[in-house]
């Protein structure tokens, strides 16, 4: 580095509050306005993309223990990202980082739930071209909406809010994905679903047999009521718009 | 010399965008975005895009180039905006002649050293960023609260950056203002000073003001007439040149932010006409 790019990382270091002496050229003021936009242009993005865990955060706590963590964020994490979307994501790094120095498990994980509505909002992916939004689930290839991806959780964190600020642990099974109107949608679910969802994502084949696979994983029987379940699964989450229909070319 | 849009133009952001889209206005001309708010994503966010850069000239201004910092250039990224130029047919690039990072980003702008090594440095990374793009890039003057380690003028600093990158100036007005405020110098002198054949386009916005002496580049507020007459004596030194109008939050009805662009227009006229005649 030479000299000029020594006296940038010292103000780079200055602003994040890692290091607390001036940099030449750089009065106390100057340096308390350059604090004040960056601080608050990335906590505009995460308090926008957690909007409940601050709430919970800062009636726990106090809003300064909200910002304090926000602060800590900027001084201490290295950001990778050029794009501004990304900086709540990079938050949610962050989190998980220092794990329960930082939030306990439960807002751990209320926080991705949070930023999930993001990350599908935006999600790159498009939905495909289909040839029968309305054909057989069974005998045909499901094909599911843009972004759905299942999360199992240790908490409810659908459920927390500051009437509810530490709900017990329960295992939470949700679905989330873009539906028709490119808005993010959340289903609640049970865990033996989310391996229906998987087995659809990961070797995509036929209804019944994506149904038989996870059966069989499971150790289950392929009777017919269990057959039905599985299938009217699939006909529930064409209904909710997570499966947008069927490849109609293949039959497997 | 050419410009690659024409007229007056309004920095499209997400606050704008459901009024603007009821009633696309007239008196706009192009448009501009950071394409780090708008690359790699899809969703109705990504339709929305479309539609408006499929109706308007664009440019894009970049936010995360970060021409002097110490971190390496990240070259992915580059050419990442690259195809996004491509996709939405973008007229032109520009770039903040600044950083936004070292040892990671960190989202806003930083100062760089106004010193003969910065100059030689930040050529160097403009060359390569030109390189990579097969397109020329333009670097606007920003706005600051300090000047560190500063060993030459803000102004010889610009002019010399332009000369030995090879590249052109979007030339913003206000935080010429904004810095001869900050740290003493003659407003009129900087945009004198500024070579006609490589400004490519103005921003023009408000600014806030903390103290006498320090003068905050918000984009949250109207066009202060100090700086609405600086565009006039710009027009006037350099010629009538395509400009627009930055608003980033505290968002008025619309049809006032369109009375700021109307008001580009009126200057542009004024300042086209004086020109014939004389």
């Amino acid at each position: 580095m030479n000299a000029s790019q020594t006296l940038q990382q010292q103000l780079a270091d200055s602003i994040r509050g890692a290091q607390p002496s001036m940099p030449e050229g750089v009065s106390e003021r100057a340096l308390g306005v350059y604090r004040d936009l960056f601080f608050n242009n990335v906590l505009g993005f995460i308090d926008g993309t957690f909007p409940v865990c601050e709430q919970v955060v800062s009636a726990q706590q106090g809003r300064d223990a909200w910002l304090e963590l926000v602060r800590h964020f900027l001084r201490d994490f290295r950001c990778s990202s050029p794009l501004f979307v990304d900086i709540p994501l990079h938050f949610l790094e962050y989190l998980q980082q220092q794990g329960e120095a930082a939030l306990p498990a439960h807002l751990q994980e209320l926080a991705h739930y949070e930023w999930l509505e993001l990350a599908v909002d935006i999600d790159p992916a498009q939905a495909p071209a289909l040839a029968d939004p309305n054909g057989d689930l069974a005998a045909c290839v499901p094909v599911l909406a843009p972004a759905a991806q299942g999360f199992l959780y240790q908490y409810p964190v659908h459920t927390i809010s500051t009437d509810n600020p530490t709900p017990a642990p329960q295992a939470t099974a949700l679905i989330v994905f873009r539906d028709r109107q490119d808005q993010p949608r959340f289903l609640h679910t049970n865990p033996m679903t989310l391996a229906l969802l998987a087995q659809l994502q990961q070797s995509p084949q036929s209804g019944l047999v994506c149904v038989k696979a996870v059966l069989t994983a499971a150790g289950q029987k392929h009777t017919d009521a269990a057959l039905h379940g599985g299938l009217q699964i699939l006909q529930q989450w064409h209904r909710e718009g997570l499966i947008i229909g069927v490849r109609a070319t293949e039959r497997l | 010399m050419s410009f690659p849009v024409q007229g007056a133009g309004l920095g499209l952001r997400r606050g704008l965008m459901d009024e603007l889209k009821a009633a696309l206005p007239a008196q706009v001309d192009f448009m501009e975005i950071a394409p780090e708010n708008w690359m790699r994503m899809g969703g109705r966010l990504a339709k929305s895009l479309r539609e408006f850069t499929e109706r308007y000239d664009f440019l894009c201004h970049g936010l995360s180039l970060s021409l002097g910092s110490p971190d390496p250039l990240d070259e992915d990224f580059i050419r990442d905006v690259g195809a996004f130029l491509r996709t939405h047919k973008i007229k032109a690039y520009s770039e903040h002649l600044s950083y936004c990072g070292a040892g990671g980003h960190m989202y806003d702008l930083m100062p760089i050293p106004f010193t003969t090594e910065s100059v030689r440095y930040v050529s160097e990374r403009i060359q390569r960023v030109q390189e990579i793009l097969g397109q020329r890039l333009i670097i606007e003057n920003v706005s600051a609260y300090a000047e560190p380690g500063k060993r030459m003028e803000e102004i010889e600093f610009v002019t010399d950056i332009l000369k030995s990158a090879d590249c052109d100036l979007l030339l913003d007005v206000n935080n010429v203002f904004v810095n001869c405020r900050n740290h003493g110098g003659d407003p009129y002198k900087y945009i004198t000073a500024m070579p006609t054949e490589r400004i490519r386009y103005c921003h023009i916005a408000g600014h806030f003001e903390e103290a006498d002496d320090l003068l905050v580049d918000t984009h949250g507020m109207t066009v202060k007439d100090d700086v609405w007459r600086l565009l006039e004596f710009t027009y006037q030194q350099h010629g009538v040149i395509p400009t627009l109008l930055e608003r980033d939050f505290n968002f008025p009805p619309l049809a006032e932010l369109l009375q700021e662009v109307d008001r580009i227009h009126a200057i542009q006229d004024q300042v086209a006409r004086a020109e014939q005649v004389g």
